[in-house]
């Protein structure tokens, strides 16, 4: 091909427009028809899809930039978004201890015991004698008393 | 049309005729379509396909007024030169790298992501882009360009031969200019009397607006530059 300078200018390009050709092998209809009905199988396809579930989203978290000092210390250099992301984390971190420790103790007061009834009853044959009612003597003090006054 | 019509041979007037209508580009083009992902057995080379090659702007207009338009697209649409394919491992993008910019109409404005993609079609096709007024000769450092869908919005890339910084730099520069005040555009940028109306985009919203490149070449970092639209 000779050296033709084929440079043009935005209205070169569009004064062309109406000059359109579809290039020898493009089908157009075809990839009309495909290009619609792949979208709407994607759409079909994602409505039923659940791959995304027990997955966690992404964070993007940068990474910290490291200043060295001319005594070799390193320091975590924080831009002032950071510093103020870390002072309310501090901040929630802290707040969500207190809740904590407030829950753990009210949680305390109250303590459910439940006993294991299987470790309650006996392997052994109860003895007769326990359980058999027997009218047993008691000695009732003030009875005593008025009964020798008496006589 | 008839069977005939389509098997005769065009006349000698016809052919030359035709020649001297079409306006040759400075490099032949494939357009190139991703078909969006329906399985994840799907791989990338199963979705890609090379639609069609083109060499002159009407060709390119054929295409263009074929296709549905960038707003509806849900993949990825390419332009690569011709015996490139829109693939890092291609012998011809393995050493390059590529200007990546992320715009979206919610961000930017109702229309700028179809101006931007008018833009960079006509300014890479019409070969301004490559074209270097001080020397007169194209430059030839841009192996393609494409447009994807995204979450977000729309991703832009320009793929460069090399990681030269000069040569990437200048590309980058022009790639810039070209979203904020160029005189390219499309249809969208055309007012109902048919006169060219550029819109040029200097609202604060374009301050965050990144153009980044990035070697394919993982390996070397030192290669990735941003230039910022300030």
């Amino acid at each position: 091909m000779s050296q033709t300078l084929a440079l043009y200018s935005y209205e070169e390009i569009l004064n062309l427009k109406s000059n359109a050709v579809i290039p020898v092998g493009f089908d157009q209809e075809q990839f009309n028809l495909d290009f619609h009905e792949r979208i709407e199988l994607a759409k079909k396809y994602r409505r039923r899809s659940s791959h995304h579930f027990n997955s966690r989203p992404k964070v993007y978290r940068p990474k910290p930039k490291v200043s060295t000092d001319e005594n070799g210390w390193s320091t975590v250099v924080l831009e002032a978004d950071d510093q103020a992301i870390e002072d309310n984390e501090e901040e929630a971190a802290e707040e969500v201890f207190q809740e904590s420790s407030k829950t753990k103790k009210a949680k305390g007061t109250v303590i459910k015991a439940r006993p294991n009834n299987k470790n309650l009853g006996s392997s052994k044959a109860a003895d007769a004698k326990d359980i058999q009612e027997v009218n047993k003597k008691s000695f009732n003090a003030f009875a005593a008393l008025i009964s020798d006054e008496d006589e | 049309m008839s069977a005939t019509e389509l098997t005769a041979t065009p006349s000698v007037d016809e052919q030359l005729k035709d020649l001297t209508v079409k306006h040759p580009l400075h490099n032949n083009w494939a357009f190139w379509y991703s078909m969006p992902q329906i399985k994840s057995s799907e791989s990338w080379e199963d979705l890609l396909i090379k639609v069609s090659e083109f060499k002159t702007i009407e060709e390119f207009w054929g295409i263009q007024s074929s296709i549905p338009a960038v707003d509806s697209l849900k993949s990825d649409y390419f332009f690569f030169k011709e015996g490139i394919k829109p693939q890092w491992e291609d012998e011809q993008n393995s050493k390059g790298g590529k200007w990546v910019i992320n715009i979206s109409d919610n961000e930017l404005g109702q229309g700028t992501v179809a101006k931007f993609w008018g833009r960079l079609m006509f300014s890479i096709i019409g070969g301004s882009l490559e074209y270097n007024e001080e020397s007169s000769e194209f430059e030839d450092q841009i192996n393609g360009f494409y447009i994807s869908y995204k979450k977000f919005g729309y991703k832009a890339q320009v793929w460069t031969k090399s990681c030269d910084k000069e040569a990437v730099m200048k590309v980058g520069e022009k790639l810039k200019s070209l979203l904020q005040n160029s005189e390219f555009g499309i249809e969208e940028e055309i007012n109902g009397k048919g006169e060219l109306k550029p819109t040029k985009f200097t609202g604060e919203a374009f301050n965050n607006v990144k153009f980044s490149f990035v070697p394919h070449d993982k390996t070397i970092e030192e290669k990735n530059f941003i230039i910022a639209l300030a």
